[in-house]
């Protein structure tokens, strides 16, 4: 068990996507890059991430806060390369670091 | 203009609805792409992008090198309050370009009630709504999908219609416009007439249905747009079947799309494959007119389920008959166990199934259930059709005895077993066995709605009906003439606008259009004699009138 966190940019091209939007992107993004995520339990099971404040919407950010809570083991800078490639434009990550 | 759209987007619900950027959007160059095409669906962005075709049509255009697609969608009022007030034309999502920008302006048609949406996204891109005002400067304006198997309420809105299969004949059709060096509009209408499956209002007066032959090596798109909002289904599609091969008379879906092709099975596990890696979907289905009669759906169905079973990708079998072996497969192959299942007996009796030739008898139906049941499901959803032809109060009386019957055996099993009703109202549809039918008034649905309900009452039991003022239209614009365009215009002018939201519906300012255009809706409804022409037997689908009228007066 790992925690990873991150810091990405919120772009012109997403900016009006809104923080919910941004969590299922992210979310998407996650599963194509076949990430060994961590998920909760229960019925409707759902990875565990935990997201920094809400950006309004409009608004554009060099870097915004969340941390991955990985199942297993992986290199922060090859989660960072390989979500980098399965993110849409407009959203990139720039760091990646233990916690 | 750019600046301007960035302003407006903070004032409007769901600015994502209108910037594109989506994963899997193309973005070519605009300068340097010779042909445009905008692919516009008149409904909100999420029902636009839930529609298989328009990201099948989007796929094969964007792959063509000096081919642009790019797609536009209904607003909503809100945001086209914000065009009008900044004098702003609708954009195209991918490059935000005004409509006149394009050569040609496609709209899919799933719905007669989006047609005072196709009048509204033209007035606002500023092209005329009428073919005959339109300049040699303006796009050229085509109509495809279901609707246009009688595209005669909205023909003088369009230049012209693909009638069938848009997949088979899109290329061709950009092709012949993009090599026209013909800048005259007529003469671009000249060649596209010449097409198969064109039709041309201004010019001809025949047109046989395209469609494919082979859906094996059909072009699917592989790298499907994953929305930013949710759409309506949020999920990987493979189409795995066109066509069905049971003849319900009032079925539209399935006299239009024959023969029956299937997709080959080693072709679906590779399509699913490439669709589940670039989408990141948590769900993928298995979708067709009746996907239980796919000849290897018990072996498709767990090949994949085995393929990718740890990944947490649920498989769903939409569109499965109600019985034992499909009830298994479905539990068999999902992730998780779905909570409900739904079954379309659309009569209450065996004599009115056998009218509308609906094969479906009580057994199966019970059967069904039981199996739904043991299976652990406890909600049944059922769905009925009101004003069927030769439909008496035993009918009627028999839905509720289904219903009752069902909820019986149900409470056996579980105190939590529900049974919802739903009633549509029948509205005979061209191009099928029951397209001389009449269709029942406002009234009568009314009153039969009220009679089912009250005779069907019960703790676990929930009825719910269409709305009656909004099957009346669908009614009236399927089985319309030319004349019906000054009614959408006049609708539109009204104010109308979303017709096909609850929300949004405004019968009254319908009622009064009819009114001041002089026409009669009820006429529309009638019963057609059978040697009487129809507005839409120009349109050849495959299926000849003679073998319509046999289905519908066997022996
Ligand atoms: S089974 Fe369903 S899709 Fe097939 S003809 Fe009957 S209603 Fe239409």
């Amino acid at each position: 068990m790992q925690r990873i966190q991150i810091k990405y940019t919120k772009g012109e091209e997403v900016k009006f996507i809104s923080h919910r939007d941004l969590m299922r992107v992210f979310q998407r993004a996650i599963r194509r890059a076949e990430l060994p995520m961590a998920y909760s339990q229960g019925f409707n099971p759902h990875m565990k991430i935990s997201w920094g404040q809400a950006l309004k919407v409009g608004a554009t950010s060099e870097g915004e806060p969340a941390t991955l809570q990985i199942d297993g083991w992986i290199k922060p800078a090859e989660l960072m390369a390989k979500l980098n490639k399965t993110l849409p434009q407009g959203i990139a990550i720039l760091e990646a670091n233990l916690v | 203009m750019k600046e301007i759209i960035e302003q407006i987007l903070p004032n409007v619900q769901k600015p994502a609805r209108y910037i594109g950027n989506e994963l899997n959007s193309a973005h070519k160059d605009w300068d340097k792409t010779s042909f445009k095409v905008a692919i516009a669906y008149p409904d909100t962005y999420e029902i636009g992008m839930s529609n298989l075709g328009i990201q099948i049509l989007y796929d094969i255009l964007n792959q063509e090198k000096d081919i642009l697609a790019e797609r536009v969608f209904a607003p909503w009022p809100d945001m086209e309050e914000q065009l009008i007030t900044n004098n702003l034309q609708l954009f195209s999502l991918e490059s935000w370009k005004p409509l006149t920008e394009f050569d040609l302006i496609g709209f899919g048609l799933g719905h007669e009630l989006t047609y005072t949406n196709i009048i509204n996204m033209l007035k606002l891109g500023n092209i005329p709504i009428w073919q005959k005002d339109r300049q040699d400067n303006h796009p050229l304006i085509m109509g495809g999908g279901p609707c246009v198997f009688n595209p005669e309420p909205i023909a003088d809105f369009f230049d012209f219609f693909v009638i069938g299969e848009a997949e088979e004949v899109i290329v061709e059709i950009a092709e012949r416009l993009r090599d026209s060096k013909l800048d005259i509009r007529n003469s671009k209408l000249d060649a596209l007439a010449k097409i198969p499956g064109i039709y041309v209002p201004s010019l001809n007066n025949k047109v046989t249905k395209r469609y494919i032959k082979d859906l094996t090596p059909a072009p699917y798109p592989l790298t499907p747009i994953i929305p930013f909002i949710e759409a309506v289904h949020d999920r990987a599609v493979v189409e795995i079947m066109r066509g069905c091969k049971w003849g319900c008379k009032f079925c539209q879906a399935a006299w239009t799309t024959r023969p029956v092709r299937e997709k080959k099975m080693d072709k679906i596990i590779q399509i699913a494959d490439e669709l589940i890696k670039n989408s990141g979907h948590e769900e993928l289905s298995l979708v067709s007119l009746s996907t239980s009669d796919y000849s290897q759906i018990q072996e498709l169905a767990n090949t994949l389920a085995k393929k990718y079973e740890g990944k947490r990708i649920n498989i769903s079998l939409p569109s499965m008959r109600t019985n034992t072996f499909s009830i298994n497969l479905a539990k068999d192959v999902a992730r998780v166990r779905p909570s409900g299942v739904t079954l379309a007996p659309e009569a209450g009796t065996q004599r009115l199934r056998d009218v509308i030739g609906k094969n479906m008898s009580e057994e199966n139906i019970m059967d069904g259930i039981e199996s739904a049941f043991s299976a652990g499901i406890s909600s049944i959803k059922l769905y009925f059709m009101i004003g069927l032809p030769t439909e008496t109060e035993e009918d009627l009386l028999g839905i509720c005895a289904l219903a009752q019957k069902i909820i019986a055996a149900g409470k056996k099993h579980t105190n939590r077993a529900r049974v919802t009703v739903n009633l549509a109202t029948f509205i005979p549809k061209p191009h099928t066995p029951l397209q001389w039918a009449r269709q029942i008034s406002i009234e009568e649905t009314l009153e039969k709605q009220r009679f089912i309900k009250q005779n069907l009452r019960g703790k676990s039991l929930t009825v719910r009906w269409h709305d009656a003022s909004a099957s009346f239209l669908e009614g009236v614009f399927a089985r319309g003439d030319r004349k019906l365009a000054l009614v959408i215009e006049k609708a539109w002018q009204l104010g109308c606008r979303l017709d096909a939201w609850s929300e949004h519906l405004k019968f009254d300012l319908w009622q009064k259009a009819f009114n001041e255009t002089g026409i009669n809706p009820d006429n529309y409804l009638r019963e057609r004699s059978t040697d009487e022409e129809l507005p839409w037997d120009f349109i050849d689908t495959g299926v000849p009138k003679e073998r319509l009228l046999r289905a519908a007066n066997p022996d």
